[in-house]
């Protein structure tokens, strides 16, 4: 009986028709304490209104002559027309779900990378402390002994002075 | 005559033979508005009102299909169209109940269904489960057939079939419980 409740809570659960008509078929039809739980055939009739208790009434008919006494039936379309001849085509009724999938993917797709990025992006102070160091200017045609040698230029922010420092490579 | 040969009829002028195909069909027609729309007025006039769309598209039936299941679609959708435009405009739809049919001086006892229906039984489906429970067990319909009628997939259909029966189940206990 847990077995069955489980099955049960699953079947709550599952997100997809198509999953849960597989649990269906997979367990419940199988399964006599879940098929307990379904009402039997006889009880389904028992609260439906059943065609030789619904009673058509005596002027059902004639109503509908009325109606159609004064119309046509309507041509077939030349598609209607066509496919009842041909082939009959696989239901369509697929495609907006695949659109539907295709498109849900590809959102969650853009909506991962923008979160990665958001999370990788550097803090806003990060910047700040690194405009607070002192600007840093690397030149190259500072040569010590005919060679290159390694020249950086500083100027601290509180102060009009520039340092310039040249150092050999070695 | 079989439905096809019936409206092969229809098609070459007969409409007399249209006559056949609404008496064969109107009984179970009528019991699926009026287990769907739960009001007897609006389940005549949207099962005629069916039975005449489907005259007027004779020409698009395919054959190969069945006609019940082709009529018992546009009844569907009419009836589906009828609750919307009820729940539209009438914002008390939730209280709608049954409602006896027009009775003449010699009827004695109301139909079965009047009798025994409780209100509250198929109140608690939606009109989705009162139809796939209703082809079910009234016209023993398969979960394709179903799922032609309804629009979806046969998955969708049985899944929504094991729903209805659940919930007339735990409703049929609950009022055996309370006797």
């Amino acid at each position: 009986m847990r077995h069955a409740d489980l099955v049960g809570l699953l079947f709550r659960v599952l997100p997809f028709d198509a999953w849960k008509d597989a649990l269906l078929r997979g367990h419940i039809e199988n399964c006599p304490a879940c098929r307990s739980r379904l009402a039997c055939l006889e009880e389904a009739r028992r609260v439906l209104v059943r065609s030789e208790d619904a009673g058509v009434p005596g002027g059902f008919w004639p109503a509908i002559a009325d109606r159609i006494g004064g119309c046509e039936i309507a041509a077939a379309p030349m598609a209607v027309t066509a496919r009842a001849s041909g082939p009959v085509p696989a239901p369509r009724r697929w495609a907006w779900r695949w659109a539907a999938a295709v498109s849900g993917t590809a959102l969650a797709v853009l909506l991962t990378i923008a979160l990665v990025r958001f999370l990788h992006a550097p803090a806003p102070g990060a910047a700040g402390a690194a405009e607070s160091e002192p600007d840093q200017v690397r030149i190259h045609y500072v040569r010590i002994d005919n060679e290159p040698a390694r020249t950086f230029i500083f100027k601290p922010h509180d102060s009009d002075v520039v340092i310039v420092w040249a150092g050999k490579n070695i | 005559m079989d439905d096809n040969e019936i409206i092969a009829v229809c098609l070459r002028g007969g409409r007399e033979g249209f006559r056949d195909i609404v008496d064969r069909h109107q009984g179970p027609a009528l019991a699926m508005a009026l287990n769907i729309l739960r009001n007897r007025q609006d389940a005549e006039d949207i099962c005629q009102e069916a039975f005449v769309q489907a005259f007027r598209s004779l020409a698009q039936f395919d054959p190969r299909r069945s006609f019940r299941t082709w009529l018992f679609t546009i009844l569907y959708r009419k009836c589906l169209d009828l609750l919307k435009r009820k729940r539209r405009f009438q914002s008390a739809f939730a209280r709608v109940r049954y409602e006896t049919p027009l009775k003449t001086p010699g009827e004695a006892a109301p139909p079965a269904w009047d009798r025994e229906l409780p209100e509250e039984m198929l109140g608690r489906l939606s009109p989705k489960e009162r139809t796939a429970l209703c082809l079910w067990a009234n016209e023993g319909f398969t979960a394709t057939e179903i799922a032609d009628v309804l629009g979806c997939s046969a998955s969708t259909s049985r899944v929504t079939l094991f729903n209805a029966r659940k919930k007339i189940k735990l409703i049929l206990e609950k009022s055996h419980a309370a006797r």
